[in-house]
């Protein structure tokens, strides 16, 4: 090798990693700024239950979680102030991250987990989705990278380019502030009715032919939430959203897989598939899987029900103290 | 072990600084190193294939011995039949035995007969598509005497294997690249300059354009019967650019992976979608593949010497073959068989590329209808969407509503490539930022690409299309 060739190769790759550098610290922090400037959508959902979230009662899980719970019902019935965090698309890995990270910052009274048919079974999508952590690494690095570790590798390294941690936020970000969403305290509520015709959607709900293997990742998750619920004496309450169509109860080792350690640990637990009150009945849904607004009331309301029944609402808790 | 892995990532640099610290003097030494990450590249995969890629390559090194030692007409076209038996063979089993079985069993129920057979399990080696025409381009060419026979072992073992472009192509001709493993060649800073340039680039077009298409084209053609005819035009339309990222993407990785070991590897695609005809499309398209199959197929079965009737035949018979080699699947074969169509179409109705930009929009319409044949999983889903097209228009399925954001960035990503690829074909270099005379500006270019990259692309997900074929 050309000793001059070598410098030259070494100065400019110098140089070139100094522009990186800079191109990636300036465009990534007008990246980050929009980014945690967002008021609307999925991701301003995420940013407002990590950072401006102080409630009493909290609301976790997938798109039945964020759906189905209205807050406003909650701090009516129970007298708590309440915060939906459930997020579409996400399933059991994220919902025990999101526990963690929300628990390190405030500390609820009552979690209710919203627990869906699949969340035992291998998922890749459920690793993939992880990503919307992306943003918050670094503030919740202790939490975040073993999670992240679990399919990626220098996780470290990765995060450490702020265009990386923001990926995949743009359009998200310009699509909801063109077209903002109607959220209340995390809650997102549909006013459609579901027309007759329409297909069970694969999301979850749908019972499955095949048996799809069990992830044991996701075993271990579900046991986190339980272990980091009693570490900081949060009362937890496991509920299954109600179904328009009868449910398929009897196939799901993935259910039974969560229901098995409900009840080992004696946790409530109530299943609403299959409730009379909901099912076949279209003017409560807007697709066979999620609940419109009328539902998501009359299911709240339901819940808050149960809770107050168990001694979960302010007064009684005041009245034992 | 995959381009766009921290394998790799790794894997690349090491081999570099080894191939380069090896004085150019020791030429064999640094053949040996690649030939060795080669096979180390290739069996990241699976190892138990290293057997087949190391005994196609030494049964087409001793044929090519054998043709130069003997000048006996009858010998000699035995030892190119052996070497075609021989590879061809080995690609037949691996890739087509199934589909044949398959093909023979539903021809004898069309007769009311039955076979009854079993499918074989059988792994599609990873590239032997690629590196089975390389090598039967040798022997081809050393048997018409246009090169003559290499004596060295490992430079044609390396030849064969040459890991950039072993799995996916460019599917080099031995006498460019192999005269390249001779060479001493002296480490200069544009070799690796040059690479990572087209090595960025690549990625922005794999990352960027074709796995961000790819999220709205899966969910519509997994799902055919699900959508209406505007649905499927639109992910036809982005399956045309994903198709064009992820296999462009490869090979400009490939091309910079070679560059920075000081090899120059073919230009694989020059813009595609700027064609003014079909003909001109399938010379900026796969240019290695289409000039394969002109070189050792359609000129050996008569090219344009024979009556036009013949000529014509010829050309649908090339194309028709050609869309076979992408797949073992009548929708690949038919595929070809619309190209095949459209160029004999072409020059029956005497249309000339006329620098008509409706031409352009002709053009990309009919590649994208034979997309359709070319992405549908079988005959009957890929009939389904072209009877849906033509009967229910219906309205376009934008997205979930958990991934909302899918096809924006797929149209986003798609027109910041169009402008990129409209200014280089119509205004050449002038106001091009990658190729500024101050170094800085070129820098903050690139960094800007690779910021886009990083920002705009789809990580953690699956491998180049064309592994498959």
């Amino acid at each position: 090798m050309k000793n001059s060739e070598l410098n030259l190769l070494g100065l400019n790759a110098l140089k070139f990693i100094a522009v990186l550098l800079v191109v990636d610290f300036g465009l990534g922090t007008i990246a980050e700024r929009l980014y945690f400037s967002q008021t609307t959508g999925k991701q301003a959902r995420i940013i407002a239950s990590l950072n401006f979230n102080d409630s009493e009662l909290l609301v976790l899980g997938s798109s039945h979680a964020n759906r189905h719970y209205v807050p406003e019902v909650f701090e009516n019935l129970l007298g708590f102030k309440s915060y939906n965090a459930g997020v579409q698309g996400q399933r059991l890995l994220f919902t025990s991250t999101l526990q963690k990270m929300i628990l390190d910052r405030s500390k609820p009274k009552i979690i209710i987990v919203n627990i869906d048919n699949n969340w035992m079974q291998e998922s890749q999508e459920a690793y993939d989705r992880l990503s919307d952590f992306h943003p918050f690494y670094w503030e919740y690095r202790k939490i975040l990278l073993p999670v992240l570790n679990l399919k990626s590798t220098f996780v470290d390294l990765r995060m450490s380019s702020k265009a990386y941690r923001m990926n995949s936020t743009l359009v998200h970000m310009a699509f909801y502030f063109v077209k903002p969403q109607e959220a209340h305290n995390g809650y997102l509520p549909s006013y459609k009715k579901m027309a007759l015709s329409t297909e069970v959607d694969s999301d979850g709900l749908s019972s499955n032919t095949e048996k799809p293997a069990i992830d044991t990742n996701f075993v271990t998750a579900f046991d986190e939430i339980i272990e980091t619920s009693s570490f900081n004496e949060v009362k937890l309450v496991f509920v299954v959203s109600p179904t328009f169509h009868v449910p398929d109860k009897t196939e799901s080792e993935s259910m039974q897989i969560m229901v098995d350690r409900i009840k080992e640990k004696n946790l409530p637990f109530y299943d609403f598939r299959g409730d009379s009150a909901f099912m076949g009945k279209p003017n409560l849904f807007f697709d066979p899987a999620h609940l419109n607004h009328e539902g998501a009331v009359l299911f709240s309301g339901l819940v808050a029900a149960e809770l107050e029944h168990l001694g979960l609402s302010a007064k009684a808790q005041a009245g034992a103290e | 072990m995959l381009f766009n892995s921290i394998e790799f990532a790794l894997f690349l640099p090491t081999v570099l600084l080894l191939y380069w610290v090896i004085p150019s003097r020791s030429n064999n030494f640094r053949n040996v190193l690649l030939l060795g990450a080669s096979y180390l590249f290739y069996g990241w995969w699976d190892w138990r294939f290293l057997g087949l890629i190391a005994f196609s390559s030494f049964v087409d090194f001793i044929i090519g011995q054998r043709l130069s030692l003997t000048s006996n007409t009858r010998s000699r076209k035995l030892f190119l039949t052996i070497s075609v038996v021989v590879n061809l063979g080995l690609l037949g089993f691996f890739k087509y035995f199934n589909f044949f079985l398959e093909s023979l069993k539903d021809a004898f129920t069309l007769f009311g007969k039955e076979l009854n057979s079993e499918h074989l399990a059988i792994v599609l080696p990873v590239g032997i598509s690629f590196y089975t025409f390389q090598t039967l381009s040798y022997t081809i060419d050393v048997y018409k005497r246009k090169i003559v026979a290499e004596n060295d072992i490992i430079k044609f073992f390396t030849f064969v294997s040459f890991f950039p472009q072993l799995v996916a192509g460019p599917i080099e001709r031995a006498s460019h690249l192999l005269p390249q493993f001779q060479a001493g060649k002296t480490f200069s800073y544009q070799f690796i300059s040059e690479g990572f340039k087209q090595i960025v680039w690549g990625f922005f077009l794999k990352l960027v354009i074709a796995d961000r298409a790819a999220i709205y084209v899966d969910s519509v053609y997994n799902n055919v019967y699900q959508h209406e005819g505007l649905t499927f035009i639109f992910a036809t339309v982005l399956f045309a650019f994903q198709i064009y990222g992820d296999f462009a993407g490869y090979s400009l990785i490939a091309i910079g992976t070679a560059k920075m070991f000081g090899f120059d590897l073919m230009t694989n695609f020059s813009r595609p979608y700027l064609s003014f005809s079909v003909k001109e499309f399938w010379t900026r398209w796969h240019i290695s593949l289409s000039t394969w199959f002109r070189d050792y197929l359609y000129i050996p079965l008569g090219g344009n010497r024979v009556p036009r009737p013949r000529m014509l035949l010829n050309l649908f018979v090339t194309f028709v073959i050609s869309g076979l080699w992408h797949g073992a699947n009548w929708t690949f074969v038919i595929w070809g068989a619309l190209n095949g169509a459209y160029l004999v179409l072409e020059i029956l109705l005497g249309i000339k590329a006329s620098r008509n930009p409706f031409r352009i929009l002709l053009t990309f319409g009919l590649i994208n209808f034979s997309w359709i044949f070319f992405r549908a999983a079988n005959l009957q889903e890929a009939g389904h969407i072209v009877s849906t097209i033509f009967t229910h228009p219906g309205s376009l399925f934008f997205s979930s509503e958990s991934d909302v954001t899918a096809p924006i960035y797929a149209i986003l990503s798609i027109g910041l490539l169009l402008l990129i690829e409209l200014k280089r074909e119509f205004l050449g270099n002038r106001f091009s930022i990658t190729n500024h005379r101050n170094q800085w500006v070129r820098m903050a270019a690139f960094a800007c690409i690779i910021f886009l990259i990083l920002y705009l692309g789809v990580f953690d997900k699956g491998q180049f299309i064309y592994f498959q074929f």
